[in-house]
């Protein structure tokens, strides 16, 4: 296989019987790769894997089991339950590889990341992408601002470039792309035989795909570079209207759990989705920022060479290489958008109502917003199906015959009364 | 026992004749007073932007002063007709209620920049269930009228004034928030900016403006209400029981106290 100074460009597949867990960390093209498998998922089977989902990626259940927290809104035991699901399923049915891919493992600290260990158990193979930092920092200020922050890209640069430890502006930031320290963090608990790098090229548009094929000893173009979404940066017109409307939310009063299933979720998706207005000017990346990115970059390069991880693919320097840098320069400040731009946002904005249940509760941990869509999808509910009353009474008798000492009933009663009622509204 | 003040005597407040509320009607407690303020384009006088900014300023003093305690400023464009509209906007929600058992009304565009608007906006849509098809419905409409009310064509101002006044307009309204509980579509009192010249691909907005339309479109949403249903109250009781019973049986299993099968 690799030496650590250089790694290699081909890749032994995994044992059979492994659980691949891809950590990231963000950035480093997690959305291809997720993407090119959830579009395989239901044919990944005829070659031996398994990738459990329901979308691209299971971010919410990663999050639960990494952090014991998931976005404003939503249940944690619910994403728990599933990402425990997942994992069963790898134990039960036993696929020759399954595969598990989130950048939120990334942020686990040492604790965690052997209770994730555990859970997956011995045959548990840790892959981790990077890709050049200087690549990575506009990329990652964009995701910030889609999770509501407002700070410009030069103030954020200036603050998060100063020193490489996590801090202001973002924390998570040095704890995700420190890369050296979260190799570290792996390798301690994992070990060096169980841990993969794979070195991302952005000018090799194939290699992600080949080494994930080679990994899982799948046939080559079972990934489909073209079937894989990219997770396209927006314009700096498209991002400083999101900071913009970020600011001005700030002021609504309106709260975190509403800008994630309307914002985040919703209008943000809509704008990622359309095709940029070619006139929108790309972000750039100042010149001092540019070198002092490459030098950090090279600090972290070293000590991950001084960790002498065997299993390396890829080539490590091209994680330092300057002609891997993003157009330099400084924006023209913009005070337009495109009109197509606001009313895809508006239009994502709106469509994310439809995330909204009208089930019988509303989610204790819900935004304003939130709530308001409930009462309204749940009085179309009862309009609907005018015999809810009567099925309500039924179950309401069952449960205090439970409650009198009567028969008894079924655990999880609520649950499945719950389920009836949200079946019965078609949710 | 309740009562709604409603007081008279500033520009664009409470202007229209006002059903009348049955005694007692409401949820709040006490005295509340209810601004209802029409479209800014309806009792600004069109001027110099510094009078413009300096009435709206004045105007914006008198609405606090008299929305002291428990008061709710709702932006409402043009009468409020009946006492059930009225009562929505006393309880701090818009008006009228939603009927979820009619159709919602679908958008007219007024020229072709609307129109291409509207179609960016409905292109985001996806199928969905049958409450969800009326929430996006009413975001459409939302989106159309903010888009509308926001890039309104303005003869007396150039863009430049308008902006300027429209700058002024945000500024009353966010000492208006501070100071009042205000609903409705904050659009209707900001000062409209000219809109892009009408052709297929739309051209570009002010970022803030494109901002504004967003966030009242997330407001309404947020303001919006059912209209009451008959037996709606008793399906309320009954699920509050039902929840409130099934948390008791839960107790008990997790204490011990009730075997799980």
């Amino acid at each position: 296989m690799t030496g650590p100074a250089t790694g290699s460009t081909s890749v032994p597949a995994l044992p059979d019987g492994s659980i691949l867990l891809h950590i990231g960390p963000y950035k480093t093209g997690t959305t291809a790769i997720q993407a090119a498998l959830a579009e395989n998922r239901d044919r990944l089977p005829a070659q031996g894997v398994s990738y459990p989902g329901r979308g691209n990626h299971e971010f919410a259940p990663a999050m639960a089991i990494t952090h014991g927290r998931v976005d404003p809104g939503r249940s944690v035991e619910a994403h728990l339950d599933y990402w425990h699901q997942m994992v069963r399923g790898f134990h039960t049915e036993r696929p020759r590889i399954g595969v598990l891919s989130s950048e939120a493992y990334s942020e686990a600290k040492p604790e965690r990341i052997a209770t994730i260990l555990d859970e997956l158990g011995p045959t548990a193979h840790v892959v981790i992408t990077l890709r050049p930092l200087v690549r990575i920092i506009g990329s990652q200020w964009q995701q910030y601002l889609q999770n509501n922050r407002v700070f410009s890209y030069p103030d954020w640069l200036e603050g998060v470039l100063a020193n490489p430890e996590p801090g202001p502006p973002t924390p998570t930031f040095w704890t995700r792309h420190r890369h050296d320290r979260l190799v570290e963090r792996w390798l301690d608990v994992v070990g060096p035989e169980r841990l993969t790098l794979l070195v991302v090229d952005d000018n090799d548009k194939t290699f992600l795909m080949r080494g994930f094929e080679q990994l899982l000893g799948l046939r080559p173009g079972t990934l489909d570079l073209r079937q894989a979404q990219r997770n396209r940066s927006l314009t700096y017109n498209e991002i400083e209207f999101v900071r913009a409307f970020n600011q001005a939310y700030a002021e609504t009063g309106l709260g975190a759990a509403d800008y994630t299933t309307f914002i985040r979720y919703a209008g943000m998706r809509a704008l990622q989705a359309r095709t940029p207005n070619p006139a929108d000017q790309r972000l750039l990346t100042p010149q001092w920022a540019v070198e002092r990115t490459l030098e950090l970059a090279g600090q972290i390069v070293a000590n991950i060479r001084a960790l002498e991880v065997p299993r390396i693919v890829g080539d490590l320097a091209t994680l330092v290489d300057p002609a891997q840098a993003p157009p330099v320069g400084e924006n023209t400040p913009v005070t337009e958008v495109d009109l197509e731009a606001a009313a895809a946002f508006v239009g994502g904005l709106v469509n994310g109502s439809g995330k909204v249940h009208g089930g019988p509760t509303p989610n204790d941990n819900w935004g304003r917003v939130q709530h308001a869509v409930w009462q309204l999808h749940r009085a179309v509910n009862y309009a609907e199906h005018p015999d809810w009353e009567q099925h309500l009474r039924t179950d309401l008798a069952r449960v205090e015959r439970e409650l009198a000492g009567g028969a008894g009933g079924p655990a999880h009663l609520w649950q499945r009364v719950r389920g009836r009622l949200r079946k019965r509204a078609g949710m | 026992m309740n009562s709604l003040l409603m007081p008279r005597g500033i520009p664009g407040i409470n202007v229209h004749p006002l059903p009348e509320l049955p005694s007692g009607a409401g949820t709040w407690d006490g005295e509340r007073t209810l601004l209802v303020c029409d479209d800014v384009r309806t009792w600004l006088a069109v001027g110099t932007v510094a009078e413009m900014t300096a009435a709206l300023e004045r105007w914006a003093d008198q609405v606090i002063a008299a929305g002291t305690g428990d008061s709710v400023l709702a932006i409402h464009p043009g009468p409020v007709t009946t006492a059930a509209d009225l009562l929505a906007l006393a309880e701090g929600t818009r008006a009228p209620y939603v009927d979820v058992q009619a159709e919602p009304p679908v958008p007219t565009p007024a020229d072709p920049v609307s129109a291409r608007f509207d179609a960016v906006v409905t292109e985001q849509f996806a199928g969905g269930s049958a409450p969800s098809l009326l929430t996006k419905a009413l975001g459409r409409g939302d989106a159309v009228a903010a888009f509308e009310r926001a890039t309104a064509p303005d003869a007396h101002l150039s863009a430049a004034d308008a902006a300027a006044v429209r700058a002024a307009s945000i500024a009353v309204l966010r000492r208006l928030e501070q100071a009042l509980t205000v609903i409705g579509p904050r659009e209707a009192l900001l000062w409209p900016v000219p809109r892009p010249a009408p052709d297929e691909s739309g051209g570009t907005l002010s970022m803030q403006l494109a901002v504004g339309v967003a966030l009242d479109v997330l407001r309404a949403a947020g303001e919006r209400r059912p209209l009451p249903f008959p037996g709606g109250a008793e399906i309320d009781r009954l699920e509050r029981e039902l929840i409130g019973k099934q948390r008791q049986l839960d107790e008990r299993r997790a204490s011990g106290q009730e075997p799980r099968r």
